[in-house]
Formats: structure tokens, sequence, C-alpha cells
């Protein structure tokens, strides 16, 4: 995939050169094959390390837990199919995949082939045409989906394996063993469903990004010097339906004051005991059931990217989104306003519109302007609300059904606790339910009884020492261009973070970070390094938030923090969007600060520069 | 400053523009444009063309100046000539009432600002200010009445220096036909000074101020002694989209008490910025006035007062207009394409990495 590229400097070591840290050794067998480096020289190694890869920290900032590794091969799938064979982006095929010590590593792949670049041509006019012509009705269309195959979903039930069959088995001459059947066909249900969801997630995104990046490009061309939070400004929704469950926890603020019984939650019990005390009082069973209208979906919400079955999601950790209505309810009572300014916001955007337009002089260029923006505008509901469908209410409930096969294994002495499921991948665990089930039929113990406790102990081990030996930023040599629109939009791969990236792997010791300004203003507090989705609690008021990266269920904690700093992230990403809405300075992308900034390091923050600077350590 | 008077050989900026270049001379006039697109400009005062003739008048100077007109080929006897009326008029004196009229303005803007600058202002308009400069004086630091009468008399016989007279004579303009207006503007401290373009020079951007600044006048800047510090700020938003401080600023000019300019080293400034974002935003802003009142990018020299805080202490000392290709001047890459064209040519031209 490389054009000439003289400067051999500019490179990142190759997998096969990155050493497996001590207590690591073995990583590879909890993938499959196909999803790792090779490390014996051979053409699979030549051609591995012909390409740039870089980690996937924005969505894989952690070791990959076997069975969370089905998350990116679902997305490998679902993204490169719509570029390569659907949508037939001329320049772009997919982006492939390769895990190394425990980390995800992603390359874009291109059509290098002018002739076949020019080929692929006509098919995308006409199929991605036919998509932008219909966007809205296909994105309703798109909407009622997503929605059934999470409802499909939902509806799969994991019951253990009884002793004997049922006697309908028997008298409606079922011909099958029934529960053993099930179990193992809802499981391959269950995976295809998961699949299926991520079909849709990627069904418009990789158009939607196409047509922003356009309108990017053109106001890139008329005014160099456009910063890139201008352009999102200019197109981004007002309310995308990310911010609503953390719009519910505002209602129920509001419904909590006006019942009268705020003081119940500022005495911070935590939820059990909350819910208990609100039992006690008829206002207080009024709020429950208010608090119920908003569980579905909006409380199917992770608190990180949601590829990562550790972080805890607010159905299940309901101290979570009580904590930030708690919050809501003191700021009301000191009178202050919790309500997003969305009609100031609206006004800004237009207005920022307006003032780039009327820089432009020529006719044809303002009519570019204009159906740029227009398309962008048009597809970007999509590219907001559908993380909402997929991510967070999708893998809740795939999580809450993984976890009922979890305690099923656990019945059957297959792993100790429930969470070890994810120990295992997903070709493995179809592997475990087919010794289950047969073995039971059988009548004799499964033989995974003997194996997989002692095996997830190891897996463990390995998952904690990747933890503490993250690898490179990047692998191999970068290219001259890249032309595939997620690898530009939403990792933000450019020039200048691979600079950052070749920088940073020299020298760590520093005192100044630069990323990109992902929103404007200037800011200076302590910091607060949180880095997984568990550790969000710690945060406190006026604080700087410094993480690998952040996910639309910390927005509650958006509304303390004086400004935000990551590793990774394009002015696409979550931070980006969220902070702009709250109008808090963030830098992204500065690759190493979490590495870097400690608890309680004075920062300066300057979102328009994109620089963070520690003035006291 | 007063928006009208009732003076009759003064006018104030107000009064001062493109339209009356005859009566307050080219120098005075821009400055005025300057005070019309309500741009903060060192204030000043006019002495007008019609005080230099009641002055030739008074004095019975114009029966030499008109000899001057019939002189021809003879480049000898017309520096002689101008010699002639030089001498004559640094030994008149400005009429009775002329000069109560300019002691009443000099000591009103003199009671405010200390000391001022005595420019002149000739009313010959028809070439650039670049060949202009160095043929007329510039007395600063002007304290008393006596000091400002004589730099007055001073300016009217700059009118008639041996670079100036062979000048008119070049393009044929009369000699009499030109008169010289004397401005009188107070001066500025300057703590920091630079300049400002309206598009960014180096790629054409219309959406951004680019503006470089060091320490003391501006001359540091424009004569390349410094790097200067740097800021590319949003002509949409205001913000400062980029900032640069230059380690590297060496020297700086500076105006002694007495007026006289000096060239002196910096101390130390280590990272200080010599014009700091507060500043650099308010900057920006007036050059978005400058623009708009002129209809063009402009190039702009500005100064920024040390005895002052922010905004007060920022003025314009002169903008012009620049010639740069601005993006927005040529068709865009996307132009004639329609939106799927668009879209594939965005993603065949990638991002380069």
């Amino acid at each position: 995939m490389f054009r000439d590229f003289d400067m051999s400097e500019r490179k990142f070591p190759h997998a096969y050169e990155v050493a497996t840290p001590k207590g690591a050794e073995g990583w590879e067998t909890m993938y499959p094959q196909f999803y790792t480096f090779s490390r014996e020289p051979g053409s699979k190694r030549d051609w591995e390390s012909s390409l740039f890869w870089f980690q996937d920290g924005m969505h894989h900032g952690e070791p990959l837990y076997p069975l969370d590794a089905i998350h990116p091969m679902a997305w490998q799938w679902a993204l490169s199919s719509y570029n390569s064979r659907t949508f037939v982006v001329p320049p772009a095929l997919g982006i492939a995949h390769r895990v190394l010590n425990c980390y995800l590593y992603i390359t874009p792949i291109p059509v290098l082939d002018p002739k076949e670049v020019e080929r692929r041509v006509g098919y995308f006019m006409k199929r991605a045409g036919y998509y932008y012509q219909n966007w809205n009705k296909i994105f309703d269309e798109w909407k009622v989906n997503a929605e059934k195959i999470v409802k499909e979903m939902e509806g799969l039930e994991f019951r253990d394996l009884p002793e004997f069959e049922d006697e309908e088995v028997v008298f409606k001459h079922m011909g099958l063993s029934k529960s053993s059947y099930t179990l193992y066909e809802n499981y391959h249900k269950l995976v295809l469903l998961h699949f299926r969801l991520w079909q849709k997630h990627f069904e418009m995104l990789n158009l939607g990004y196409a047509a922003y990046l356009t309108f990017y490009m053109f106001c890139k061309e008329k005014f160099p010097g456009i910063p890139d939070q201008h352009i999102a400004r200019m197109v981004a929704g007002i309310e995308s339906i990310l911010f609503r469950p953390d719009q519910e926890c505002r209602r129920l603020a509001r419904e909590a004051l006006k019942l009268g019984i705020s003081d119940i939650f500022l005495r911070r019990l935590g939820y059990e005991r909350t819910v208990e005390e609100l039992r006690k009082v008829e206002n207080g069973m009024k709020w429950l059931a208010e608090l119920e209208k908003s569980k579905y979906p909006w409380f199917y919400y992770a608190t990180g990217p949601g590829f990562f079955h550790t972080e805890p999601r607010w159905i299940d950790n309901p101290d979570i989104p009580l904590g930030f209505i708690t919050d809501y309810i003191e700021k009301l009572m000191r009178n202050e306003d919790i309500e997003l300014p969305t009609e100031k916001l609206r006004r800004e955007r237009e207005e920022l519109a307006q003032r780039y337009k009327s820089l432009l002089k020529d006719p044809q260029d303002i009519k570019t302007f204009e159906e740029n923006l227009q398309l962008a505008r048009t597809v970007f509901p999509y590219v907001e609300d559908h993380n909402f469908y997929v991510e967070h209410w999708g893998h809740t409930i795939w999580y809450k059904k993984i976890r009922e096969i979890g305690s099923i294994l656990v019945n059957h002495g297959i792993i100790r606790n429930v969470e070890d499921i994810f120990y295992l991948n997903w070709f493995e665990l179809s592997q475990v339910l087919y010794d289950v089930c047969a073995n039971w039929a059988v009548g004799v113990e499964p033989a995974g009884k003997y194996y997989w406790p002692a095996e997830v102990e190891r897996r463990r081990k390995i998952i904690e020492t990747c933890r503490q030996n993250r690898p490179p930023p990047a692998l191999g040599k970068p290219p001259e261009v890249i032309t595939e629109p997620f690898t530009i939009m939403l990792w933000g791969v450019t020039k200048d973070r691979i600079e950052q990236w070749l920088s940073g792997a020299v020298q760590k010791a520093v005192n100044k970070l630069s990323g990109l300004p992902a929103s404007p203003g200037v800011a200076e507090g302590r910091a607060r390094v949180v880095l997984s989705a568990e550790e969000i609690v710690k945060v406190k008021e006026g604080e700087i938030l410094v993480a690998p990266i952040t996910a639309p269920a910390w927005n509650p904690v958006f509304t303390k923090i004086k400004a935000t700093v990551t590793d990774i992230g394009g002015i696409m990403s979550h931070t980006a969007i969220v902070c702009r809405e709250y109008g808090l300075p963030a830098v992204v992308g500065t690759g190493f600060a979490t590495q870097v900034i400690k608890d309680g390091m004075r920062l300066r923050v300057d979102g328009n520069e994109g620089v963070v600077e520690i003035l006291e350590g | 400053m007063k928006a009208s008077n009732n003076y009759s050989f003064i006018k104030y900026p107000d009064e001062c523009g493109a339209h009356n270049t005859h009566l307050v001379g080219g120098k005075a006039s821009s400055l005025g444009e300057l005070f019309r697109a309500n741009v903060p400009v060192p204030p000043f005062f006019v002495i007008t063309s019609k005080g230099f003739q009641e002055f030739m008048n008074y004095n019975n100077l114009l029966p030499a100046v008109s000899r001057l007109d019939n002189v021809e080929h003879d480049d000898e006897k017309l520096l002689a000539l101008s010699k002639e009326i030089r001498e004559k008029i640094l030994t008149a004196s400005l009429p009775n009432h002329l000069e109560k009229e300019l002691g009443t303005a000099f000591h009103e803007i003199i009671s405010v600002w200390g000391s001022i600058a005595v420019r002149s202002s000739a009313t010959l308009e028809d070439v650039s200010e670049a060949s202009f400069a160095g043929q007329y004086e510039s007395y600063l630091g002007i304290k008393t009445g006596e000091q400002f009468y004589d730099a007055v008399i001073k300016c009217y016989a700059s009118l008639f220096n041996d670079r100036a007279v062979l000048y008119r004579n070049r393009i044929n303009k009369a000699h009499t036909n030109v008169h010289m207006a004397v401005i009188a503007q107070s001066l500025v401290r300057a703590r920091s000074a630079g300049v400002m373009f309206t598009v960014n020079p180096l790629n054409g951007d219309p959406s951004v101020n680019i503006i470089e600044s060091s320490w003391g006048l501006g001359e540091a800047v424009v004569n390349g002694e410094v790097i200067p510090d740097s800021y590319m700020i949003s002509k949409v938003t205001g913000e400062v989209l980029k900032l640069k401080t230059s380690k590297n600023k060496p020297i700086k000019y500076e105006t002694l008490d007495d007026g006289s300019v000096v060239k002196v080293e910096n101390p130390p400034e280590g990272p200080e910025l010599s014009l700091s974002k507060e500043e650099a935003v308010f900057l920006g802003d007036i050059g978005i006035k400058l623009e708009q009142y002129f209809g063009r990018p402009q190039d702009i020299e500005w100064v920024v007062d040390k005895r002052f805080k922010p905004p007060e202490n920022i003025f314009v000392v002169q903008s012009r207009p620049v010639t740069v290709n601005t993006t927005v001047s040529k068709a865009s890459r996307q132009t004639g394409l329609n939106i799927m064209d668009r879209i594939i040519q965005t993603l065949m031209a990638g991002a380069r990495v």
C-alpha cells in the first residue's frame, strides 16, 4: 500500500520486532489464528510488515479480553464490506485487524491501481448516490430495524439444562433435545444477531463520513486556517440521542425537586437504600415510577466506548446515574441552570456557517458550500445517533445474555465465576457449549471442567501483564496518503498525529503535550487521570479529566469538570462532540497524556491551540 | 477629540479624508480614513493648507514660489532658488492670528499626551506614500509651544527640499499648486508594535488575521531585525487559533523623551509575549473593520502604548491594501462538479500523512 517514502527514520517497529512482555507468553492462543501477527518469517509476515498499523486506542484501548474481541471482529467485517463490496468506495477497501500483545492494531487497505479505482467509480455513484438521495427515509427505516434486532436479541432465552427433557418434547413430537439444542442454538443466534447489528452499524456510517469529509475538505481548501472544530460546529446536530440519558437524569432531578423529596437523595445512601427510603413515601413511589420510564432504553448505556464488558453500564450499576441525578439536584438547589443551551447552540451554529459563507465570493463556491453543508447536516444525525443502538443498547443486552450463559457454565464447572466467561473467545464458547450439551446428553461431566478453570487463570495473568505493558502506538512505515474516510475522520490519523506518536515514542519526560484542539477555551486545574470506566466516580468538581478516551455515558461528569484531555480521538470523537456541546476546553489525541500526567498535577489546557501544559507536578 | 471646530486653519480627524486631501494633505487624509473606519488612531489635528497659504502670503513668499515654476531645464538655478525660499521661510514667523489658533489646539493635545510629533502632509497626492518617504520632515518629542511653531515652520520649509522640488519638476507639477498641511499628532510610547495582514499572506486564507509583533517601535519587525511573535486570529469567531512566542527578539527601537529614536537591546524576556492574547483579539477586530471599510485585504501597522490598558492602548498607524491572491478569488477544486463527483474527488485525494 505504500508509495515511495524515503524518510526512513519515520518508522515504527514491525510487529515481530516487539517483544512479548514477561509473563504474557502464549497470549496468541487467546485469539483465532487469523487475528494475530505472524512472528515466523514468511509471506504472511512480509505482507503484514509492508503495512502501517496503528493501535485502535479509541475503541479498544485496553487489552482485548478474548470474548470482547468479537466486537472488533464484527466491525472489521461490517465496516470493510460496505467500503469494499457494497458501496464500492473507489480508493478504499476495508480495514484489516491484528492483535499484538493483546492490543488491537488496524490498517486501512487502499486501492492503488488507478484503473481499478476508475472501475469502482461507476458502482459507487449509483449505489452511494441512492443512499444520499434517500437518506432520511432510509435512516427512519434503519432505526426501526436496528431496534428490531436489539429486541430479538433481548428475546433469546438461556436456561440451564434439566435432568429430563420436558414431556412436551414427547407429546408434541418435537424430535430434538429441546433444552440443550435451544441453548446451543440461541448462543449462535446471539452471535449472529450481534454480527447483524454491527452490519446495521455501518450501513450508513461510511457514507456519512464521506459526505462530512467532502464539506470538511472544501472548508480546508477555502479557509486553510479553519479549526476542525469550527467545521464540526457548523454541522453538528444539537439534539443527538446520545445526550438523551443525560437529559433523563436532568429530568429526574427536576422531578425530585418538584415532588419535594430531594433531601432523600442528598443523603447519598447509594441506589439500594435510596430506593428503600423512597418507597416509604408516596411521592417517592411517584418518582420511582418516573425512573422506570427513563430506564428503558436510556439506561442501557455504557460508561465507556462500549467494547469492554468491564465498563459499568447504567442499568446494572444504577449508582452511576443516581450520582449524576443527585449532582443535578444539588445544582438546582443552588439555583444553577442545568439545561443545555440548545437555542444558543443552534443560533451559534447558524452564525458560524453564515460568517464563513460570507467570506466566499465566487457564486459557484457559495453554492458548493451550501450544498456540501446541507448534505453534511443531513447525514450527521446518523453519525451521532447510531452508537446508541449498537454499542449502548445492543451491547448491554449482549453482555446480559452472555452473563446468563456464564452462570450456566459456572453450574457445569467450566468456569468458577460468571465474569470468567470473557476469557474464552466466541469460537471457543461454541466448543464449550457443545461439550456441555453433548456430555450432559451422555450423562457425564463436560471435559472442559478439567481444562478451562486453569486456562482462565493463565489468561487472567496474561491480560494483567499486558495491561501494564502497552505496545507502541503504531507499527511499520507510515504511508504517504490515507484515503479511507474512517481513518481520517474518526481515528484522526494525520501527519501531525504520526509525528506526535514518533516523538512520544522517543521522549516521555515532557511538560507539554500537543494534540488536536477539539473544543475551544482555556482552563487550569488539577488533573484526574481516569484509565478505565470504573474510575469515573473519582472525578471531583473542578478537576481536569485526563483519559485514554471518553464515552457518552460519562456525559454528566462533563458538568463537573473544567476541561478534558485524551490520548486518542479525532474531531468526531465523543470527547470532541461533548466538550463542544458543554462548552469545555478539550485537547484530544495527545497520544500519551495518561502516561505523562499524574493525579493532582496542575494543568493548563488550551483548547484553542491543542496544548496541555503541566504547570506543576 | 473635537468632532468639529470653529478654527479657520485647523481640522480634526473626523474632518479629514480622501474628500479633502487638497486641504489636509495625503498623510492626514489617510489618517482621517482610519478614523472614519472607526479604528483607534493616535489623536491628531491638522494645520490645513490654508494655514500654509496664510503664512506664505503674510510673509510675502508666494512670488518666489512662482519664480520656481518659471525655471526650466536648469537644475542648478532651481536648487539655488529653492534654498533661498527655504531660508526665507525659516526666518519668517507665523501670523499672530494663526499662531494663536495653533497654540490653543496644541495646548489642548499636549495637556493629555505630554509630547507630540509634527509631520508634514503635502497636498501632492498622486504618488504612492513610498516614493515620498524622507522627502518631507517629521519632528518628534515636541513639548512646548515654541518648539511646535518652530517645527511647523520647518515643515513648511521642507516643501522646498531639493529632492521634493526636483521630483515635482520631473513630474511636471507646478510648485505653486502644492501646499503643505502639517499634522500635530500625539506621540505614542510604544511598548510593542508590528504589522497585521487581514489575509494570510502565505496561503491566501481570508478567514484569519495574521499578526506579527515585537517590543518597541514597529521598525524592529519591519526591518526584520527580530523574529516576531506571531498570531493567527479567526475573523469568524475572534479566537486566537495559533500563537508562536518567539525567543529571538534581541533588540527594540525606543523613542526617548526628546523624541529621538534609539536602538537598544531587549532584556531577555524569555517566553513573554510582546502582545497579549487579549490585545491580539482587539487588534483582530480592528483588522476586520479596516478590511470592511476599504473593501479589500489590508496590511496594517499598529502600535501598543505602554501608558494605557487594553483595549485603549492599541493604535493603528497605517493601513494599506495588500495584493495577495486569496483562496476565495479563485474557484474551488470542487467547482463545477456535482455533489457525488465532489465526494469521489474527496475520497480520492485522501489525507496526506
